[in-house]
């Protein structure tokens, strides 16, 4: 206790270096709990996101299954190439766990409206059930029914009707999908998850039946993905199983498609996450070893500066622990200054950061120990060696030392 | 006769020397036929200085005994080795050559956690250039070496308010060294040393700063921890101070010239003989003014 007031004492006397030392602390401090809570948050909202609605969907995807991460989630990836046909689509809605199955065919293209037009609208061609197994609810109008597919309609998700029409109750409007006019009968309710194991941006996109979407393929049977809703979320691994022992079946070449649960989304982006964060951990604590150095550097020209003070407190009776804890405190006091601003002005800035992008913000305690663990043990490293040898000056040399 | 015959002191005529034996009869309430154990005890002690060419003999070859409970005076022209002898007894600094024991401890074998343990709680030194830490306030100066302390340490800044208003400086506690006077500079630091109730006070130069007024103060109270049987080593250029001291040690080129003991006036007139007429009539004057004094506190 009267160490700190000591150290706290001389800190003071030398405000101006105080607060540069600890700067460098701060900036490191502040990089590594930035990127500890956004990516907490982060992590969180994925979570919530994808487990959501997907406890008891597995999605089946055709061709390449090297994909990991992120991408094994993504159209694009999904999209060109695909193996699976309408035989897989029957089989596995032929499985008792199966509530319902419905293929997906991923098209890009043009679509026009009376207040929009874009050049690249992820167009999905699939089946009457496909809201219910991802749980959409319509904000106005219909989906089509299974006796409807020959007719030219189109649904849209909630931004994209925005964007074409400029109103999410657009039935009855007629648009341009690919060069052919389609009949909007409904738009989805706002669903605001980009990332979802349907694999599209479903405010984005636009759906249309599966015959259509042969229509555009020229009748080629390119169903990206199968998307199937288990009838309880208890027998999912059994239903994987299944799933995959029917295609190996219908297939020759076992690696043309892979099954992929929810569960497995949160597995491929926290990875994904985690890899991003490990980097940036890397360059925060590189900045950190920088601001140690600097820590001491001063730490060692305020031994040299104080030598006299040193021999002083010896003459007067402090033994070389005394004097060394006295530097050493002043170091971690330094540290610890650094750390506890970096940590606060962490969270503010993450605060903003969340609010713009609707994150949670995470106040896991392990952030608060590493925010101040970490510099506290900078401290300790790097005060170490020049508070060792303020210890060890001879007390009547320190004494003669000229101030 | 105690002193041994390497004593400088023996070489001094018999009327300067008294039996320290019958001196300590009264201090020391041991048995009489026992002889008590020095306090400080320096053997052919040598410092030296630099190296090869420019080696210098700061101390050549001290023997030197001071029993607990004495008031030495250390006098010597400037540069005679006064303060590095105090800086060795003070466990500041080690010597070259020779041995030093305190307490009939041999020094050399202390740790240096020892030392600065008897520092901290033994020896109170009043050094010549002061030595205050700049960036502490008075009241923290004179703290300090209770900090160093073990135990509770809940009163610190009580009782270094309270020795610094038997020093006048109550209203001084919060100033910080450079806003001090030379005189009152002195003090704080006098008062530091004294803090910690060190049995052997080494002061060096206590009152080279001060008028006679505040010189009275910090004799009187070097007086009262005399009595109070504490060991103390003056060094002093001012021969008025000497009628404070039990002994006087004269230094020159860093070895012991002349080491008098003073019980009596006689020894004291005797004493002041080599020095020069000017500085004995202030002297007389002064110690004039210190015989009324005494006498005034006998009448009470
Ligand atoms: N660190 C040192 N290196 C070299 N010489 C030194 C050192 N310290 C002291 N001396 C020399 O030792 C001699 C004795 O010094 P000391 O300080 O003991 O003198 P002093 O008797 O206290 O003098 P003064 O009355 O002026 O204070 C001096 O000649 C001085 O130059
Ligand atoms: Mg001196």
């Amino acid at each position: 206790m009267l160490s700190y007031r000591l150290a706290h004492a001389s800190l003071k006397s030398h405000r101006l270096r105080t607060v540069l030392t600890s700067l460098g602390v701060m900036i490191g401090v502040f990089i590594i709990s930035l990127i500890l809570i956004v990516s907490r948050g982060l992590h969180q909202s994925i979570t919530d996101q994808v487990s959501a609605l997907s406890d008891n969907i597995v999605v089946v995807r055709g061709s390449s299954n090297d994909a990991s991460g992120l991408e094994a989630f993504s159209p694009l990836t999904a999209a060109p190439i695909s193996s699976l046909t309408d035989r897989d689509v029957v089989s596995i809605s032929g499985l008792k766990e199966v509530e319902a199955v419905a293929p997906m065919m991923f098209l890009g293209g043009q679509i026009k409206g009376s207040e929009g037009d874009y050049q690249h609208v992820t167009t999905v061609a699939t089946s009457d059930n496909f809201p219910n197994i991802f749980d959409l609810k319509l904000a106005s109008g219909n989906w089509f029914e299974a006796d409807e597919t020959a007719k030219q309609w189109v649904i849209l998700g909630d931004k994209l009707a925005r964007g074409l029409l400029g109103t999410t109750d657009a039935s009855g409007q007629i648009i341009e999908v690919k060069g052919q006019n389609f009949t909007v009968i409904g738009v989805l309710k706002r669903v605001d998850r980009p990332i979802s194991l349907a694999g599209v941006d479903i405010d984005k996109a636009a759906f249309i039946s599966l015959k259509n979407g042969l229509m555009f393929s020229g009748g080629v049977n390119q169903i990206g993905q199968i998307a199937v809703r288990a009838k309880s979320a208890d027998n999912l691994p059994a239903l994987e199983k299944s799933i995959l022992s029917v295609l190996d079946k219908n297939h020759l070449d076992h690696n043309e498609y892979s099954v992929r649960a929810g569960r497995d989304a949160v597995g491929a982006l926290s990875s994904w996450l985690n890899t991003i964060t490990t980097a940036a951990l890397i360059f925060a604590g590189v900045s950190l070893v920088v601001g140690g150095i600097g820590i001491m550097n001063i730490m060692l020209v305020s031994v040299t500066e104080r030598i006299r003070e040193i021999g002083i407190r010896k003459a007067v009776g402090a033994t070389r622990r005394h004097i060394l804890s006295q530097f050493l405190i002043e170091a971690l006091l330094i540290t610890l200054y650094g750390g506890v601003t970096g940590l606060a002005l962490a969270y503010g800035t993450a605060y903003l950061i969340t609010l713009q992008f609707s994150l949670p913000l995470v106040y896991d305690w392990w952030i608060f120990a590493v925010g101040l663990g970490v510099p506290l043990s900078v401290g300790l490293l790097f005060g170490l060696w020049p508070a060792a040898r303020a210890a060890r000056q001879d007390p009547i040399v320190a004494l003669k030392h000229l101030a | 006769m105690t002193t041994t015959p390497q004593d400088p002191a023996f070489a001094l005529p018999k009327a300067l020397l008294k039996d320290r034996q019958v001196f300590f009869a009264g201090a020391a309430t041991r048995t009489i036929d026992e002889e008590p154990t020095p306090t400080i005890s320096l053997r052919s002690t040598v410092k030296t200085f630099g190296f090869g060419d420019t080696v210098f003999q700061a101390l050549d070859g001290i023997d030197l005994e001071i029993q607990r409970g004495e008031f030495v005076a250390i006098m010597g022209p400037s540069g005679c080795g006064k303060t590095t002898l105090l800086n060795i007894l003070g466990l500041l600094d080690k010597p070259s050559a020779g041995e030093y024991f305190l307490n009939s401890k041999s020094v050399a074998k202390l740790s240096a956690a020892r030392k600065a343990r008897i520092r901290g709680r033994e020896v109170g030194f009043i050094f010549q250039n002061f030595n205050l830490i700049p960036t502490l306030n008075v009241l923290d100066n004179v703290a300090l070496p209770l900090t160093y302390q073990r135990g509770l340490k809940f009163n610190n800044l009580e009782k270094a308010s309270k020795i610094l208003k038997t020093f006048d400086l109550q209203n001084r506690e919060y100033y910080l060294p450079n806003q001090l006077s030379g005189g009152q500079t002195q003090r704080v630091a006098i008062a530091r040393a004294l803090i910690n109730n060190p049995s052997i006070i080494l002061a060096d130069e206590p009152t080279g700063n001060l008028d006679s007024k505040n010189s009275e103060i910090i004799m009187d109270e070097l007086t009262r921890l005399h009595r109070a049987g504490n060991t103390i080593l003056m060094v002093t250029h001012n021969p008025d101070l000497l009628s404070y001291a039990s002994r006087v040690i004269h230094m020159k080129d860093g070895q012991i010239d002349r080491d008098i003991e003073l019980t009596d006036t006689a020894a004291y007139k005797a004493t002041t003989s080599f020095i020069s007429q000017r500085k004995k009539q202030r002297s007389r004057r002064f110690r004039n003014g210190r015989l009324r004094r005494q006498k005034e506190g006998e009448k009470k």
